[in-house]
């Protein structure tokens, strides 16, 4: 089997664990980011045994779709009985996942990466905190920083704990790339918005324009800025040779996509 | 042997605790560090902690994995009481404004996962393989019960399995785990610890029974809300449960219930109607039954200090009043 057919199979294993019929009657099903899972795929073959790394990606995935599915808890008061039912079930499957990650690794004796995942998990929150709470005058750059964070939270902690620590900085770049360009589609859309864009638009630029130009910079930057790192690490003996090329062209598809839509 | 001087006893530990919590809930950003600690002062009556610092006097109590294991399970606790909040749209609990009503909705999320994964971390240093699998399920279980009681509200043909289960699931199973960590982290035997977690199954059950009555008979002073909170919010607990086995009274509920435009009168007429309808008594007989039944293991338990002390505990939860 190849990597790309066993990674479809976990992401097909993880949509039925996932699936909780009364919950998916009010909340759209939980998305699977195959990016996130392919890079644990690639991390976890390096380091454990083949028969476990389904598992171990599966665990990880499953911690993640907790955190993002706590993203979209919303505030303010809602009228109808659908609405409240839904933003209990927000709260409520978010739970549900994080405390699956635990439940599936325990079956395995596998406390150790449990730990990693709590310790991200609070990494995590701290950082939305810092995003969206910032206890002093916050510059761009720093919350960018903080969104960072939050979007490799885990996988910079698990490539860490798996003796990738120098990875820790193209991933970051690579999912607060991703993050922005899926944001900004969202935001693109009349109507559905992206809270995370309309933060920081009100918060340091208080213009579209302004903040597209910004954004536009911001992107080629980190692009840049991840294809000198990535090419850094390349040559390393025990790399996981294909996460290499897989990011790679991941990287100039989603930007591509960007230069598409303008 | 009294409540009173059972925490006493347990000051020294109970403090302990108090201090371990404060340091794990030392968050590196103000409003997480604010928000925990505005819950953590808010107090409670620490009765998950109690049990396992008990339980663990059947084996090694000293044992640092008991404190720890107390600590993680208060965590895993207060984790649930802020995203409870939420649910339940509450603004004031013990008192005290709530996380989501002093910031937001979001910053309780925050807050609650970051006491969640601190829980686990704490947990992570236990070396039992065994204990981790019993934990995780417990806190997979909670979760599960939590949507299930979503699920459940306003369907009065639900039946008593269900609320049973839900109730098991809501409260009665944390506080079995919290007698059978005791155990196992001061090192007992895995079939004293299930013995253990029995009388905390038990107690736990009782224990939300009680509450699910004290819900219809209580004040609004006593309760912090209105009385006949839990069926105004569809929430179909026991003394609802028996009151629709009444052909005269199950017309009235339903129609409650299944009315979008109910009235405060309407409401406070069929909570009245259930008051006293027998069914608050029925209630009681099965919360008494579940307080027999914890009473009942304790007598196959080793007959030490400890004993008698879980036995009083038992007296005083069956002594809250109706």
């Amino acid at each position: 089997m190849t990597a790309s057919e066993e990674i479809e199979l976990i992401h097909h294993r993880l949509s039925e664990y996932l699936n909780h019929p009364y919950v998916s009657r009010f909340l759209p099903k939980p998305e699977i980011d195959k990016d996130k899972m392919s890079v644990y795929y690639f991390l976890f073959q390096l380091r454990t045994e083949p028969e476990n790394v389904g598992s171990f990606v599966e665990s990880a995935m499953v911690a993640e779709i907790g955190l993002s599915t706590h993203e979209s808890m919303t505030n303010g008061t809602l009228e109808t009985k659908h609405g409240v039912t839904k933003r209990q079930l927000t709260a409520l499957s978010g739970d549900f996942y994080s405390a699956l990650y635990y439940y599936s690794l325990a079956r395995k004796d596998d406390i150790e990466v449990v730990k990693w995942i709590a310790e991200a998990i609070q990494s995590f929150n701290v950082n939305k905190c810092r995003l969206y709470y910032p206890n002093h005058s916050q510059n761009w750059n720093q919350a960018l920083e903080a969104l960072g964070a939050v979007e490799s939270a885990l996988v910079t902690r698990i490539a860490s704990k798996l003796g990738y620590t120098s990875w820790a900085s193209f991933l970051n770049d690579f999912f607060l790339v991703k993050k922005l360009i899926l944001e900004h589609r969202k935001y693109s859309v009349k109507d559905s918005g992206s809270i995370l864009f309309n933060y920081l638009m009100k918060r340091f630029t208080g213009d579209t324009e302004t903040f597209e130009q910004r954004l536009e910079n911001e992107i080629r930057h980190l692009k840049a800025r991840f294809f000198t790192r990535i090419g850094q690490e390349e040559n390393r003996s025990d790399s996981p040779f294909q996460l290499v090329p897989y990011l790679k062209d991941k990287m100039q598809a989603y930007c591509q996509c960007k230069v598409g839509e303008g | 042997m009294t409540i009173a001087l059972i925490y006493a006893e347990q000051k020294r530990n109970l403090s302990a605790i108090e201090t371990q919590l404060e340091k794990a809930l030392k968050a590196p950003h103000p409003i997480l560090h604010e928000a925990s600690l505005d819950l953590l002062k808010a107090g409670g009556k620490r009765i998950r902690p109690l049990l396992t610092l008990l339980t663990a006097q059947y084996g090694e109590p000293k044992r640092p994995e008991v404190i720890c294991s107390a600590v993680s399970l208060e965590l895993i606790h207060m984790a649930s009481l802020v995203h409870d909040d939420v649910i339940d749209d509450s603004d004031i609990r013990r008192g005290k404004p709530t996380v989501k009503s002093k910031w937001d909705n979001r910053v309780a999320m925050y807050t609650g996962d970051y006491m969640f994964a601190k829980a686990i971390e704490i947990l992570s240093t236990f070396d039992s393989p065994a204990a981790h699998r019993i934990i995780s399920k417990v806190i997979r279980d909670l979760s599960i019960g939590e949507i299930n009681q979503i699920r459940d509200l306003y369907n009065w043909k639900q039946n008593l399995r269900c609320y049973l289960l839900r109730i098991k699931r809501k409260t009665a199973i944390l506080m079995a785990l919290s007698c059978q960590l005791g155990a196992l982290a001061a090192g007992c035997t895995y079939p004293l610890s299930r013995k253990l977690y029995y009388y905390g199954y038990f107690l736990g059950m009782s224990y939300q029974i009680t509450d699910d009555i004290l819900d219809f008979v209580g004040d609004e002073k006593q309760l912090g809300k209105p009385a006949g909170s839990d069926l105004r919010n569809g929430n179909i607990t026991l003394p609802t449960y028996y009151a629709l086995k009444q052909k005269e009274l199950r017309r009235s509920i339903i129609d409650v219930l299944e009315s979008e435009e109910s009235s405060d009168a309407d409401w406070r007429k069929v909570i009245n109607l259930i008051k006293t309808s027998g069914a608050v008594e029925r209630a009681a007989n099965l919360s008494r039954r579940y307080l027999q039944k914890a009473k009942d293991i304790l007598n196959e338990l080793p007959q030490k200090k400890v004993t008698r002390s879980l036995q009083e505990i038992a007296d005083f939860i069956g002594s809250r009043n109706y």
